[in-house]
């Protein structure tokens, strides 16, 4: 399977598919959260679009992406931004160099993906602002189950890529 | 591996990072502006937002018309129990007239606060990340609005404003242990510190505590603001649902129920401007 290869309709479809996950995350246009679990739906969706883009391109969108994240999230300034850019590069640098493009290393990067940002979530704007029980809540009713989530997100956004590069490539 | 740690595109990439990161630190050191960069993105994506949550407010109108008849009928009836219970309440106390101007809208607020200026906002988008239900408003610094200015809507405060972009501000609730404000209990006038926690926000409740054991508060009592801080006092906060003390049993907390419901707020009033403005930030530093 090939990276470099890009048509200009899978780059148009990825832009309305980054834009509507932004739309439904921020809006109440559709709520897809359960109780606290409230799934980052962008995460999976750049943890999969990195498994089939080159490091460049990759760290490029999830910057992008972050900047766009930070001028609505509460309390961030740069934080989407850095977090979405190293981890869409270190997802596109393991598939290439370590991983298989299959669906047990896209489920093990969305997870580690969405480990990484939410505990550097938790560690940069609640663990030393609030008790230790407040903490512990934080993470069990919200850090965890959210993360958790997030991750069964990576099926269809994953299927979809490999559908498109599989399409090109034939 | 190693190829890629030498590699051109590694060292951008870290160079990016660590302007970043001197961003960050910069807006900290500044205080309640948003990033040059996430400024043009708000201004950029905010009219789509807009729409966005023109359109969920229609359609969550529109269906729960019809899928939330039975749900509502039920509440109706809880609700009325519940106002001819508080009504019983009122006509006992003294001071029936002074809590009846709680229930005044906008106008009456500012009628009785001519030096309040108002900048009126709608909510553009919600911040699902965060617990404190944060929201963020399609106004911004060239409206007039500016960091720490308290929003409110007709039904009480809502919390303040964290950052002010160009067209665009984040809105901070009530509910978020970011927000501590001087807050009193109208009926007895006890004082205390008004600050969210995680635990309590899942629950939409806040905490007013550091009051007194002498204190008289009670169960059904008003929370209002008291003015100290950056708040301007008499603003409705929310009514006690429950009261404690805390671990050293040395002061006494209560639990508060803000008036304003988060999930379905649309509209919000900023305070622009009002007497005595520029008190303590809402962390409670000069």
């Amino acid at each position: 399977m090939q990276t470099k290869k890009r048509h200009p309709w899978i780059n148009i479809i990825s832009f309305l598919l980054f834009f509507f996950a932004f739309i439904i995350h921020y809006t109440d246009i559709v709520d897809i959260s359960i109780k606290n679990a409230r799934p980052i739906i962008i995460i999976p969706l750049l943890t999969a679009f990195s498994m089939f883009s080159g490091v460049g391109v990759s760290a490029a969108v999830g910057l992008v992406i972050g900047i766009f994240m930070d001028s609505v999230s509460s309390g961030t300034v740069c934080f989407n931004a850095a977090v979405l850019m190293v981890s869409a590069a270190v997802v596109s640098v393991c598939t290439e160099r370590l991983f298989n493009r299959n669906i047990r290393a896209a489920v093990l990067l969305c997870l580690l993906t969405c480990l990484f940002y939410f505990l550097l979530r938790w560690v940069c704007f609640y663990a030393f602002g609030i008790g230790v029980q407040e903490n512990l809540t934080y993470l069990l009713s919200y850090a965890f189950p959210g993360m958790l989530y997030t991750t069964v997100f990576i099926f269809p956004f994953y299927f979809l890529y490999k559908y498109f590069y599989k399409i090109i490539n034939a | 591996m190693r190829f890629f740690f030498r590699s051109r595109k590694f060292k951008i990439i870290l160079a990016v990072l660590a302007a970043l990161i001197a961003v960050s630190v910069a807006c900290a050191v500044v205080g309640g502006r948003m990033s040059p960069q996430a400024n043009i993105a708000g201004t950029i994506t905010a009219p789509f937002r807009a729409l966005a949550t023109k359109i969920s407010n229609g359609i969550s109108d529109f269906v729960g018309a019809y899928t939330d008849g039975e749900k509502l009928s039920l509440e109706n009836a809880e609700l009325e129990s519940e106002i001819a219970e508080l009504r019983e309440k009122l006509a006992d106390y003294e001071t029936v007239t002074n809590e009846n101007k709680f229930y005044k809208d906008y106008l009456e607020i500012k009628d009785k606060n001519p030096s309040f200026k108002f900048a009126p906002a709608t909510l553009i988008s919600r911040d699902k990340e965060d617990p404190y239900m944060g929201f963020t408003i399609n106004k911004g610094t060239v409206n007039g609005i500016s960091a720490n200015d308290p929003v409110i809507t007709e039904s009480g405060l809502v919390g303040f404003i964290s950052q002010a972009g160009l067209t665009t501000s984040k809105v901070v609730t009530v509910l978020s242990p970011e927000l501590s404000a001087g807050a009193l209990d109208n009926r007895t006038s006890d004082s205390g510190v008004l600050s969210g926690s995680v635990a309590l926000a899942s629950e939409g409740k806040t905490r007013f505590y550091n009051l007194s054991r002498s204190c008289n508060i009670a169960v059904g009592d008003y929370v209002v603001t008291s003015g100290e801080g950056i708040f301007p006092s008499g603003l409705l906060i929310g009514t006690i649902q429950s009261i404690g003390s805390d671990k050293y049993n040395t002061s006494i907390y209560a639990e508060v129920k803000p008036f304003v419901d988060f999930e379905s707020v649309k509209g919000v009033m900023v305070i622009t401007e009002f007497e005595g403005q520029g008190g303590l930030d809402p962390n409670g530093e000069k």
